[in-house]
């Protein structure tokens, strides 16, 4: 380690620093300094996300020219001091040492310090300014400090620390364009004293928040705090141990509504421009190969990963209301107790809630989480939770196979089918946690410890940044997976070519896609299917809801309004080459279980992969999660065709 | 009578599993190094208290150091409703009872 930083970057540091290289800034803070905003501020629109090798951190770049020269600005992860503690923390460390592996060293460090927490955010300050690099403090927020009955005396603050101190405030640009003069500044200024004489010799945290305490002091001087602040207020109600929870499930379930009838609109309008870009095709086109690859593989292609767009946009901006105005800390602070048990922590609610509507924004927002088992386990069992996908699944099979008998007045068989369906996906994901934490993904409980910052006001700015970052990256990185996918199966639903003019059925039996079906049917023989449901199961890896379109190509039913419903006739009706019923009722429910567990979603796959690491690690975790699914869902599948035998259901009545 | 279980269940559920009765503002429930001394879960909201020892582990006592809970350091009770809530520093510090019952206190009048 030491010998592999001596003959990298750092060694290079002093020796290759061509004039014309841009001069490269990092900003380091607290969580909650405000420093995203500062970041914005100060950046503009010119930024860019990537990855850190090898780990799940976001890596936000962002430049601006001044003087006719380039900066460019590297915003850390927050964190509270510089010991690796967290892998956010331990990726600021290493790129403030200069060991991070495809990371240039970086020339000035930016310190932003909340003025109204000075005390706090001097602590990693002072530990920044003892590495002896460049570096400029930026009391952020100084515009509330009035408002607090503080006053901050910035010259005596500089002498003291041996550094220059910037007053600013990020979210109305003031005394940015000082700083930007600072840090071009900054490199030609001696160090400060305290990179000589560093805090910790003395012994410890205390020594160094002993020395704040005397620098605080004589720097600020602050008005007798009077009553509960605004922000303790709210939390008296907030943290309640009862109305807490209470509270934010109802908010969690504001936001899931929203999620559907905001986002689905979108997907929807979204799809009407494709469906009309491909009617122009059609028109234009004539009928063959090059017709069918363009409307059917490119536009339906593109349809599949555009239609998470509206739901992730939506789910982060929600996220990011939740996470700048303070009430995210709240929210996993209160849900944490019921997650302990599971294994979990209080933020791996939001990722499983998000389950309901869909996996693949839910496996993104697992990035709140930080201890990385907790992150690995949420991730492992999202995908078991019902999705949205799911449901036209679930309908055309209840709708077949179940009477719609009325049981207890309102309720019928059907309903509680389906609320059978969704128990069955939300026990199975919290189970299957407790058993990864136990096991595999075994760790050491850790103590709750989290700091609550005061309730502000979310920038629109910094959403907007926030929520474009999330899309860009999904598209870029998941969508291009996604997108290879289905223009794939598409190519393995149109080929090998059968006769010309064949029917749509004979076609998808005929194509490489109908062989696959095939090929499994001894697989799913003893679950009481056969060939068709196999076809139908390869074609639904694109997206589960796919089942009911290849199903209705099958069974030769029209596509469009009114398919589930004379499908499901058709299902229940059907009959195998020997003249007796395709399906009985033992084999529908099976069939139904293998869809609450299977993970037919390639997208889901491709998310995972990305999020899990990348490369082999991010394959191996896919594969260990595809694996697990299917070996559940085809066992439970199992499991009910024979219980369903055995109890009479082999047929029907 | 099930109404009764449940609501049973639901207090044992629901109750700070370390919550101390307090005759003073904090009682002697821990391993006293003298009268007065006690766990920081069982101080009363609105107390004072220095802290005299962080038990719990390694890493976890590291990060309390790093948001301001170290030995020596003045904290106070906001909140003791859902584990503890505390002001250090002028910052809101929550913390579970589990951790909050490895941090040895003395308490301090406000």
């Amino acid at each position: 380690m030491t010998a592999l930083a001596a003959s990298g970057p750092v060694a290079t540091r002093d020796v290759v620093r061509p004039a014309a290289r841009a001069l490269r800034v990092a900003l380091v803070g607290n969580p909650n300094c405000g420093k995203s905003t500062l970041f914005n501020a100060l950046t503009g629109r010119r930024q860019r996300v990537a990855n850190y090798p090898g780990v799940t951190v976001e890596r936000v770049e962002g430049s601006y020219v001044r003087d006719g020269a380039s900066v460019t600005v590297l915003d850390l992860p927050g964190t509270y001091s510089l010991s690796p503690d967290s892998p956010d923390e331990a990726i600021a460390l290493d790129v403030v040492h200069g060991r991070a592996r495809g990371i240039d060293p970086v020339d000035v460090m930016v310190v932003v310090l909340d003025a109204e927490n000075l005390e706090r955010h001097l602590f990693l300050a002072t530990q920044v300014l003892e590495l002896g690099l460049p570096a400029v403090l930026v009391l952020n927020r100084s515009d509330r400090l009035a408002a607090a009955g503080m006053s901050i005396d910035v010259v005596e603050l500089i002498h003291t620390l041996g550094a220059v101190v910037v007053p600013a405030v990020a979210t109305t640009g003031e005394g940015i364009e000082r700083l930007r003069h600072a840090i071009a500044r900054a490199v030609q200024l001696p160090k400060s004293w305290m990179s000589e004489r560093p805090l910790d010799a003395a012994g410890g945290p205390g020594a160094r928040y002993r020395w704040i305490a005397s620098v605080m002091a004589r720097t600020v001087t602050r008005a007798p705090r009077t009553g509960r602040s605004m922000s303790d207020r709210v939390d008296a109600v907030l943290l309640h141990g009862a109305w807490g929870p209470l509270i934010f499930l109802s908010v969690m379930a504001i936001a899931f509504q929203a999620l559907f009838t905001v986002a689905h609109p979108l997907a929807d309008g979204m799809q009407a421009i494709l469906n009309a870009g491909a009617a122009g095709l059609r028109a234009t086109l004539p009928a063959g190969n090059l017709q069918s690859l363009l409307v059917d593989g490119v536009l339906g292609g593109v349809g599949s990963v555009l239609v998470f767009v509206p739901q992730i946009a939506i789910l982060f901006l929600f996220i990011g209301v939740l996470e700048d105005s303070g009430y995210l800390a709240r929210a996993a602070f209160v849900m944490d107790r019921y997650m302990r048990p599971l294994g979990l922590q209080g933020k791996s609610v939001i990722p499983l809630l998000s389950g309901y509507a869909c996996a693949v924004p839910a496996i993104l927002a697992t990035r709140t989480i930080q201890h990385t088992k907790e992150r690995l386990a949420t991730t492992m069992v999202v995908p078991l939770i019902s999705c949205s996908a799911r449901l036209p699944v679930y309908a055309l099979l209840i709708a077949a196979f179940i009477p719609a008998t009325s049981v207890a007045g309102f309720f019928t068989l059907q309903g509680i089918a389906l609320l059978a369906m969704y128990l069955l996906g939300t026990v199975a994901a919290l189970g299957s946690a407790m058993l990864f934490r136990r096991t595999i993904l075994r760790s050491a409980t850790r103590a709750l410890i989290i700091e609550l910052p005061p309730y502000v006001l979310p920038s629109a700015r910094v959403l907007a940044a926030t929520v474009w970052q999330r899309v860009a990256v999904f598209l870029r990185r998941a969508g291009t997976v996604i997108f290879a996918i289905s223009v794939l199966l598409w190519a393995l639903e149109s080929y090998p070519r059968a006769t010309r003019a064949a029917a749509a059925d004979v076609q998808l039996s005929q194509s490489a896609l109908g062989h696959i079906g095939h090929a499994v049917e001894p697989a799913v023989r003893p679950l009481g299917l056969d060939w068709k449901i196999g076809v139908a199961m390869a074609a639904s890896f694109a997206a589960r809801e796919v089942f009911v379109s290849t199903m209705a190509t099958m069974y030769g039913v029209s596509r469009g309004s009114g398919e589930s419903g004379a499908l499901a006739g058709r299902l229940r009706e059907a009959r195998g080459a020997d003249g007796r019923l395709s399906y009985s009722r033992a084999a529908a429910f099976g069939l139904l279980a293998f869809y609450v567990f299977a993970l037919m979603c390639t997208s889901t796959i491709a998310v995972t992969v990305r999020e899990t690491g990348g490369g082999w690690r991010g394959v191996g975790w896919a594969a260990f999660q595809f694996t697990y699914m299917l070996a559940l869902a085809w066992g439970s599948a199992f499991m009910v065709y024979r219980a369903g035998l055995a109890i009479g259901l082999g047929g029907f009545a | 009578m099930p109404l009764r279980r449940l609501k049973r269940w639901w207090n044992a559920w629901s109750a700070a599993p370390a919550r101390v009765a307090c005759a003073v503002d904090c009682a002697v429930d821990c391993d006293v190094e003298r009268s007065g001394d006690c766990a920081l879960a069982a101080c009363k909201a609105g107390a004072c208290a220095t802290v005299l020892r962080v038990t719990c582990a390694a890493l976890d006592a590291h990060r309390l150091s790093t948001l301001g809970v170290y030995e020596g350091a003045i904290v106070s009770v906001v909140d003791r409703r859902s584990g503890v809530l505390l002001d250090v520093c002028g910052t809101r510090l929550a913390l579970n009872d589990a951790i909050a019952g490895a941090i040895l206190v003395r308490p301090v009048a406000a």
